[in-house]
């Protein structure tokens, strides 16, 4: 029996084709609109320093070395702590959903997780293996 | 300096793939993956107008869309883990319903 890596056909591609229209439809968009030219930074701006300085809500001057210029941008310190907030939650929320079920504690949406463990226990000859079965003689 | 039509496109492009992966796919993990990309193609956007008008705002919206997916990611394979331990499978059209 070969074990190769084989072409997942899973699914329909029809759905696919959805995406493949909205690529042409933007496509065609995008080619017919024309931009001005990019602003731009600058040669000497300090872009990770005023990046710094617009997350922490401070002044970009006073980071600035001889020679660099600031670039403007807002405020975003309130932002940056919801954003840790949220990061945490998620987090906590990944720690609660991955949490593997306790013998007998009914952590997992509904499952009752004892007696599969009591059945795996049986199933390698454990306690109740004589209802379990196996292959040995 | 590279036309802001450039990189529209190329956020078009990154977009629509990671639509393609969600339409066709039914592998939680390349669900997972193509949206990615999708918010991905967004960060794309965010930087190339931050150059175009010459304001970090839009960088800055990149990190925080960074941050987000990060959450989403964190959120999403806990969820995954679930839908595995449930139904022995990470096939997105298995759960269906919200019975168990």
């Amino acid at each position: 029996m070969t074990n190769r890596p084989r072409l997942n056909t899973e699914g329909s591609l029809v759905a696919g084709l959805a995406a493949v229209g909205l690529f042409v439809v933007l496509t065609v968009v995008f080619m017919g609109v024309s931009f001005p030219a990019p602003v731009g930074f600058g040669e000497n701006a300090a872009i990770t320093k005023s990046l710094g300085a617009a997350m922490f809500d401070i002044a970009p001057g006073q980071l600035m070395d001889e020679g660099q210029t600031a670039v403007p941008g807002e405020g975003f310190l309130v932002a940056f702590l919801v954003i840790g907030v949220l990061l945490d939650a998620a987090l906590d929320g990944a720690v609660m959903l991955a949490k593997r079920e306790e013998k007998g504690e009914n952590v997992g949406l509904g499952h009752d997780t004892a007696s599969q463990e009591e059945a795996a226990v049986a199933a390698d000859g454990g306690p109740g293996a004589d209802d379990a079965g196996g292959d040995e003689s | 300096m590279i036309p802001a039509e450039s990189y529209l496109l190329l956020s078009a492009a990154v977009f629509c793939i990671g639509l393609f992966g969600v339409l066709t796919r039914r592998n939680a993990l390349i669900f997972l993956m193509s949206v990615e990309l999708m918010l991905n193609a967004a960060n794309i956007n965010f930087v190339a107008f931050s150059l175009q008008h010459g304001n970090l705002t839009g960088q800055v919206f990149a990190l925080f869309g960074m941050a987000i997916a990060a959450a989403e990611v964190a959120i999403g394979i806990g969820i995954i883990l679930v839908l595995y331990r449930n139904f022995s499978d990470v096939d997105v059209t298995k759960a269906t319903t919200m019975r168990w």
